[in-house]
């Protein structure tokens, strides 16, 4: 076997270790390059900025464990600026593991919230699953506090103050959802935006980001957080890096090791399809 | 009743009564004659109707998995074990207390499970650059553009390809807000209008496959 022959059938273990050292040695030494703010995070952020004081928040927390890596750090974010506010805001999930997840973040940010003054159930209430998809997100926005019966700890609605006013869609000043895919972005365009005209803003799956990029250039996404990279962004304008900040150089070394491997590959491939040409002439 | 009404025209005719209220009040409001809470109240028991699909699955899935350790089924009879105990002690640590509030069920969900997902997500990374090694091969002048603006668009991802060159993240950004916009725009119109197409086949009951017949 010739020695391109052996490189081009390299074992895929060998691929795994290189990307394996990589990112650990950029895990261990950090090298802490600069990250940009790209304008669609920046839009995402001022939308919440810019509501008027006491305005309301709907807040779709559409992701369970899997996504949590990616899309944790924004929702962590997220909670950080809306509790650091003067918006109130109910959180609700159209996927099942949408509360577990909510409450994992509501627990880790405890201090903020006794800090920040905020009261639960007058200032922020966390929903239990809403089944259906959809017809759930169709549910929610004709007749909010009807759908569910009860919040996430068992009180009944009409027990809650911030949720006496809250009946359609409309008496919500912003929609955000955190999702992995679906229901998700097009479920609420379809049944929220489009109907009610709420302005919506999106954390994404870094894979996810690329397909909801027409409803963002026609202005339908007002604002998108997309993928980790973004996450990392948002983290910077909220004033609190955290896990997702620091993962941005292992996300760097991630993109060059793959990035170095398709150009290997295609060198090899290239220079192995001329050399056979030159046999045969 | 005969069972050809019931099997096949009132199943065609709720579906088509509550597809038209649905598509009607989605354009019109008129409280006056009780259409808006009508199909508030659809939406919600399109809802309710989901969440017993929920417990449908995961019977679906106990009677499956009970099955394959009965036959003792090679290589999976064990693996179904650990699904059913695992299962089953989700649901009962999730009835402690409040549904799903309790610490304990919380702790199962942060540490275990969430720490499982993310391991078995995470084996993508590896694939995916094994993979771009081995097939992700310029054998045309499509595949060469496809190579191309994917290292664009991952540089542009990256904070390295800000720090390497500052064309990388304006090019990247090129290629997601114009090419693939456009590209997926046009996927999104054409799967909007294939969608209604089923839509008006179902509403009008000519879509066999919904009544469940083979």
């Amino acid at each position: 076997m010739s020695t391109l022959e052996k490189v081009e059938k390299i074992d895929r273990r060998i691929v795994y270790l290189v990307l394996i050292i990589v990112v650990a040695a950029v895990l261990l030494r950090p090298i802490g390059l600069p990250i940009p703010i790209s304008s669609s995070t920046k839009k995402y952020y001022d939308a919440i900025n810019s509501l008027p004081p006491g305005s309301v928040v709907a807040l779709g927390v559409d992701f369970d464990a899997g996504a949590l890596p990616e899309l944790g750090p924004m929702l962590e974010a997220t909670l950080k600026q809306l509790f650091a506010s003067d918006k109130k805001f109910v959180i609700f999930s159209l996927w099942g593991g949408g509360p577990a997840v909510s409450t994992i973040y509501l627990n880790k940010l405890k201090g903020l919230i006794e800090s920040s003054g905020k009261k639960y159930g007058e200032d922020y209430v966390l929903l239990p699953y809403i089944a259906g998809g959809e017809t759930a997100a169709a549910a929610l926005a004709k007749d909010f506090k009807n759908t569910v019966k009860n919040d996430y700890y068992g009180t009944p609605v009409d027990q809650i103050p911030l949720l006496k006013n809250l009946n359609t869609a409309k008496d919500f000043a912003l929609l955000i959802t955190i999702t992995a895919g679906t229901p998700g972005v097009e479920e609420y365009l379809r049944q929220w935006v489009s109907p009610f005209g709420i302005k919506f803003i999106v954390g994404a799956l870094g894979v996810s980001a690329p397909n909801y990029m027409p409803y963002y250039t026609s202005g339908q996404i007002y604002g998108m957080i997309q993928g980790l990279r973004g996450a990392a962004e948002y983290e910077l304008l909220v004033g609190s890096p955290s896990i997702a900040v620091s993962s941005m150089d292992a996300l760097s070394a991630g993109h060059i090791v793959t990035i170095v491997f398709i150009l290997l590959g295609n060198a090899v491939f290239l220079l192995r399809k001329y050399s056979r040409k030159e046999v045969k002439s | 009743m005969s069972s050809t009404f019931l099997n096949k025209e009132l199943p065609i005719i709720l579906i088509f009564v509550t597809g038209v209220i649905m598509i009607v009040s989605y354009f019109v409001s008129a409280p006056e004659i009780y259409l808006d809470p009508l199909a508030g109240n659809l939406s919600q028991a399109a809802s309710l109707i989901a969440a017993y699909a929920t417990i449908l699955g995961i019977v679906t899935l106990a009677i499956i998995h009970v099955n394959h350790i009965i036959k003792r089924t090679k290589g999976q009879w064990y693996y179904s074990i650990i699904v059913l105990a695992l299962a089953l002690l989700m649901i009962v640590v999730g009835f402690i207390g409040e549904l799903g509030t309790h610490p304990y069920f919380i702790w199962l969900y942060q540490y275990p499970l969430i720490a499982l997902d993310t391991t078995i997500y995470s084996l993508l990374a590896f694939y995916i650059v094994s993979a771009a090694f081995r097939a992700f091969k310029v054998r045309s002048v499509e595949a060469l553009i496809l190579v191309v603006s994917g290292i664009f668009v991952m540089l542009m991802n990256a904070p390295v390809g800000a720090a390497i060159w500052s064309g990388f993240p304006v090019i990247g950004n090129w290629v997601m807000t114009v090419p693939n916009t456009s590209g997926f725009r046009g996927f999104i119109i054409g799967a909007a209008i294939g969608a209604i197409a089923i839509g008006l086949r179902v509403l009008l009951g000519k879509e066999k496959g919904v009544l469940g017949r083979s």
